[in-house]
């Protein structure tokens, strides 16, 4: 790679900045999964248990 | 008051402080999942908005001792990273080799005449801040360098590495960048891949964390980045005084106002141990390293400061979640134990609501951390699971569906526990708790003792790595208390890196 002009690298920035947004879906996809996780077993066992 | 008003009022007493112990087993999984919750959050509070394309001078400082057989190709392929030309300069630090390092590396300053430079240290092995600090007095004596690159010499920078960690440079509050230290091994075994897991832990998501905070705990010591003011700043040289000298170097950049950025995106592989004697000596440094930061800077813990944010208290919950580690396993077992010996069903309450919390927060930071880095958990399946040991999850089994081992499991083959049966079973799991730490230091001992590999990766995969991590940190407790000496050990490594 030779083309370290400031457009292209700018360009990067901005790839890496919106790729970033990714995390947010992860820890959503991961809360979703625990929750319902949590919900079978309080399903399962119960409150009090 | 009569004696049994007297009795029952030390009983409550006892209660609560067993209460607040087993209690303070859920703090370090408290606080991860808070670094985890904040992980999300670097979506959108990140450097990356005051980035910009920036390109300084660069000079990489490569501490060497008899590394021979791997310098000529780290030379090359940081030779091969893409940066413009003529703004990269490697300064190859020899710390009195007596293998063959200083001809291959003379023959390389040949091959690229103005970017490779070999120094020469005559009297070697007092240490890798005194090797670094050989190059820095160097490279600052010249008017050249703008920023500077520590690395180690086996380590390998991904081509676009470099360039994104100098655009957050561009920003003129930063002081220093790290990057994303990724296990590249090319021979895993089960222990590398431990590692490597709990490097998708401790960078991807914490440092994420860490960025959010605006305090960053530690610069990782193969892939510091630093602005030639920074590295004035402190003095023109390295901290010679500690085990952590990469964590001082961090500590003090923020305490000078300037920020510590972690670059997720910035990849640097490195082999790390594959066996539990050489991980055990690797880890006691870098926690001997953390009992020593913890002393050094004692006014700067949960004092808030607008100079900087290593203060604050989610900062120091960070940093003594882990560094207290072994004290709140501890505390958990005791708690629990005393709370059954006095009132078992409240023990067994207790014990349940601490460890689904715990296991909720488990299971939520092990699915953040896989979708970090999937090609690693991929790899590393096995030991995604059984990262806290086997008979760890049967615990928290144990604690989100009661009765599982107690009940249900015997009666499958027509078996009743007796009371006597699930009093040690319910104390058994308490005790694992802090116990797991004595059969960790077990691993240690049967490595040195020259167990087969098969049996070793089994015992881990049984008592876990996280309970390694854990005793390890109580080792370093000990050695400190002791006064042992400081001996900066060379992490024994094959070269055998991935390219």
């Amino acid at each position: 790679m030779t083309d370290f002009s400031d457009e292209r690298m700018q360009a990067e920035i901005d790839t890496d900045r919106r790729g970033e947004h990714r995390v947010v879906w992860q820890a959503v996809i991961a809360v979703a999964v625990v929750v319902a996780f949590a919900c079978v077993r309080f399903a399962i066992v119960g409150w009090a248990a | 008051m009569n004696a049994d008003d007297i009795l029952e009022t030390v009983r409550t007493i006892i209660v609560v402080i067993a209460l607040v112990c087993a209690l303070a087993g859920a703090i370090p999984a408290l606080v991860m999942a808070m670094q985890f919750l904040l992980v999300p959050v670097h979506g959108y509070i990140n450097h990356y908005r005051r980035a910009a394309p920036y390109f300084p001078n660069v000079a990489v400082i490569v501490p060497a001792w008899n590394e021979g057989a791997v310098i000529g190709a780290s030379i090359d392929r940081l030779m091969g990273l893409e940066y413009p030309e003529g703004r990269l300069r490697i300064y190859v630090v020899d710390d009195a080799s007596t293998d063959d390092t200083p001809d291959v590396v003379r023959a390389k300053a040949d091959e690229y005449p103005g970017a490779v430079f070999h120094l020469r240290r005559d009297k070697g092995g007092e240490g890798k801040a005194h090797t670094l600090n050989h190059g820095i007095r160097h490279v600052l004596a010249e008017d050249w360098m703008q920023a500077m690159l520590i690395m180690d010499a086996d380590v390998i920078y991904l081509p676009d590495s470099l360039r994104k960690m100098t655009r957050h440079l561009a920003d003129p509050e930063v002081g220093a960048v790290t990057a994303y230290i990724r296990e590249g091994s090319a021979d895993k075994n089960y222990l590398s891949r431990f590692v490597g897991f709990e490097y998708v832990l401790a960078q991807l998501g914490s440092r994420r964390a860490q960025n959010v905070l605006g305090a960053m705990a530690c610069l990782a010591g193969g892939a510091q980045l630093h602005t030639r003011a920074n590295v004035e700043a402190l003095g023109g040289r390295i901290d010679t005084g500690s085990l952590a000298e990469d964590t001082v170097t961090t500590f003090e950049t923020q305490l000078q106002g300037r920020r510590v950025v972690f670059e997720p995106a910035a990849v640097v592989l490195a082999e790390e141990p594959h066996r539990v004697g050489a991980l055990w000596k690797q880890r006691l440094r870098w926690a001997r390293g953390n009992v020593q930061i913890t002393r050094r800077f004692t006014n700067l813990w949960f004092r808030p400061s607008k100079k900087h944010r290593l203060g604050s208290i989610a900062f120091g919950l960070t940093w003594f979640s882990v560094a207290l580690l072994p004290l709140f396993m501890l505390a958990a077992s005791v708690g629990l134990v005393v709370l059954y010996l006095l009132d078992s069903e409240f023990a067994q309450a207790v014990f349940r609501s601490l460890w689904i919390f715990v296991g909720c927060a488990y299971i939520y930071t092990v699915l953040v951390a896989v979708q970090l880095d999937p090609a690693m958990a991929r790899t590393a399946w096995r030991e995604v699971l059984l990262f806290p040991g086997a008979i760890t999850i049967v615990v928290m089994i144990s604690a989100f569906f009661p009765g599982i081992f107690t009940r249900l499991v015997p009666g499958l083959f027509g078996l009743q526990m007796t009371d006597v049966g699930v009093n040690v079973w319910q104390l058994s799991v308490y005790i694992w708790i802090s116990l797991c730490m004595l059969g960790a230091w077990l691993a240690k001992v049967l490595d040195a003792a020259g167990a087969p590999q098969w049996l070793l990766a089994l015992y881990v995969y049984l008592i876990g790595y996280g309970p390694i991590l854990c005793a390890i940190t109580f080792d370093a407790y000990i050695k400190e208390a002791r006064g042992a000496a400081m001996v900066w050990d060379k992490t024994e490594k094959t070269g055998r890196v991935l390219g």
